[in-house]
């Protein structure tokens, strides 16, 4: 296990298309799935993250050393002297930023949330994903969501009826 | 297929379903495959919309529609709602002297953000015909349903963010006709329980001290109905409980999860009351203990009232106008009173003092008469006033918009949160 810059004990993980991140530890422990595999032990070696590409990975990566707390390899200048309120703020700025991409990678975006279990980044894509469908017609859901309408029309009618203010 | 449980958490994905995705929206990197499980997209993402998005969102196709109308989605996605979209509602009501009259041809419910605008939306209405709504008192919620108990014995509930609306079947008939009704979570059976109180019968006897008064015996019973679970056993009725054991008083119940709280007549003299104590009814083992009221005062007077705040029973006395001491009771075998808080008021109250949590566990707010809303400080006891009901701008969403003014209206102002909760399941 590779060890960095005063005790800082670093993480190797492999995605499927070959490539290899070095990471704090700390860093990596943003998901709980790591961590836990860290706690129990298995993180001997690099961990292998099935399912999720070099691309995704690496903005995952981003992601968690942004948000590790305190004294995380791209915050530890500003804790000491900014308040935080305006750490949150410069925060959900940054998140604001780092959300703008299309629709796939969000999508990417939330299956590596979801199976890396990184609540930050799962509530953060879920929601923005929430911002773009509300309004959406039922045709554009099912197109976005890949779902096939399995109602016939006269039971669909009869739904639609039923809480016609919805489609007001 | 998600099945119905009370689980308050989202369950674990179960069956991950791969989603084929279309050629614009095909993953980036190839030696990736993109799916979401089913999880994920419920209990995740669509459980953050509101409810009328869901509603709309049940036509998408079978599937969809049997997730998000079962019970862990709907149960989830009220607690997200609890923690997220916490609201006021008003229900305004129009004086009525005889409470056996109409007090309005239509029921309107609005929402309204107290100290963000003093703007209310209407969300609800309901036209009754062909003679209108009876006087109601004071509207209960729990958990997105609202609750109207009318004075003379009538009983709706509604969920307004579903138009959802029902009424309850007719009760045991009561020989008094001032009515108060009881509602509630039971989170030992996962249900919605509704209690009534009613008299069966009084005899009054003249005492025997000389001076002419008469003592009256009550009595008097207690019932409930259950719904909102997921047992196809509902019956949709009444059914009796043990009787109280003192008559309840026809004063708005309290409701914290799982207990009841009635105030009750334990002694009267000279057809007045002496004093009054506070029924405790467990809907565990549906029965009734006895606690007294707390030590400023033995009787639950005209301007004194029960309240609940930070899930703990409340007491406001309000010995003049211009004062209220807040009361907090700890809950257990017996019920521990402390003095809370007093509070000097800028306005003195004509009638009654009402308390409510609001989303900073730090402030109150506090309705006087249905008419003033005031947001006081624990901290340092400062008061703030929200609005004057009279300045409240009213808006139909129908272009109109209006304002109460001087009129006599009761503008009863209860905590909401948006659910998808059915009151009957189809």
């Amino acid at each position: 296990m590779a060890t960095r810059e005063a005790g800082k004990k670093m993480i190797m993980l492999k995605s499927p298309d070959g490539m290899e991140f070095e990471v704090e530890e700390a860093v990596a422990m943003e998901s709980q799935t790591i961590r836990k595999m860290i706690e129990d032990d298995c993180a001997d070696t690099a961990i292998l993250i099935p399912n999720i590409n070099s691309k995704i990975l690496s903005r995952v990566i981003e992601y968690c050393n942004k948000h590790v707390p305190t004294t995380g390899a791209t915050g530890a200048a500003a804790s000491d002297t900014v308040a935080p309120a305006a750490l949150a703020e410069d925060l959900k700025i940054w998140d604001a930023e780092f959300i703008k991409v299309n629709r796939a990678t969000r999508f990417n975006l939330i299956q590596a949330a979801s199976y890396l279990n990184i609540k930050g980044l799962l509530d953060l894509t879920s929601q923005t994903t929430i911002d773009t469908i509300s309004d959406n017609s039922l045709e554009e859901i099912r197109s976005f969501l890949s779902t096939k309408n399995d109602y016939l029309p006269e039971e669909e009618q009869t739904i639609r009826r039923e809480n016609q203010w919805a489609f007001q | 297929m998600l099945t119905g449980n009370n689980d308050m958490k989202p369950p674990i994905p179960k069956r991950p379903r791969r989603m084929a995705m279309s050629p614009e929206s095909a993953p980036l990197a190839s030696g990736s495959s993109s799916f979401i499980p089913d999880d994920i997209i419920f209990f995740q993402i669509l459980v953050l919309l509101p409810v009328k998005s869901l509603v709309r969102f049940q036509t998408v196709c079978k599937s969809w529609r049997t997730t998000l109308t079962s019970i862990s989605f709907v149960r989830w996605h009220l607690e997200l709602s609890k923690r997220t979209r916490s609201t006021m509602v008003l229900v305004p009501r129009k004086y009525q002297e005889d409470r056996r009259k109409a007090c309005s041809r239509l029921l309107s419910i609005f929402s309204f953000q107290p100290g963000e605008s003093k703007c209310a939306e209407l969300i609800f209405r309901k036209e009754f015909h062909p003679y209108g709504i009876p006087v109601f008192s004071i509207p209960l919620h729990c958990d997105g349903l609202i609750l109207i108990p009318c004075i003379m014995g009538k009983i709706f509930i509604c969920n307004p963010a579903t138009r959802e609306f029902v009424e309850l079947p007719p009760g045991s008939p009561s020989v008094l006709f001032e009515h108060r009704v009881a509602f509630g979570f039971d989170p030992w059976s996962g249900t919605y329980k509704v209690a009534r109180h009613f008299i069966r019968s009084y005899r009054d006897t003249l005492q025997i001290d000389g001076e002419g008064g008469t003592t009256r015996e009550y009595s008097s019973g207690h019932e409930i109905l259950t719904f909102g679970g997921d047992s196809k056993e509902e019956a949709w009725v009444w059914k009796a409980t043990v009787d109280p054991p003192y008559p309840i008083k026809a004063r708005t119940p309290i409701c914290l999860p799982g207990v009841f709280f009635w105030s009750a007549l334990k002694s009267m003299a000279h057809g007045k009351v002496i004093s009054n104590v506070i029924l405790r009814f467990s809907l565990l083992d549906e029965t009734f203990t006895v606690h007294p009221n707390p030590p400023c005062s033995d009787h639950l007077g005209k301007n004194d009232a029960l309240s609940a705040l930070g899930g703990k029973l409340c007491y406001i006395h309000s010995p003049t106008p211009w004062e209220i001491a807040i009361w907090l009771a700890e809950d257990g075998p017996n019920l521990t009173w402390s003095l809370c808080r007093r509070v000097s008021l800028p306005i003195p109250r004509n009638l009654l003092a009402f308390a409510c949590a609001s989303t900073d566990p730090d402030k109150i707010f506090l309705s006087i008469d249905a008419r003033y809303l005031l947001r006081c400080d624990l901290h340092d006891e400062s008061l703030e006033e929200i609005i004057n009901m009279r300045d409240m701008l009213y808006d139909l969403r129908n272009g109109r918009k209006f304002t109460i003014g001087s009129l006599l209206v009761a503008h009863y102002m209860v905590p909401f949160v948006e659910s998808l909760l059915r009151i009957r399941s189809s």
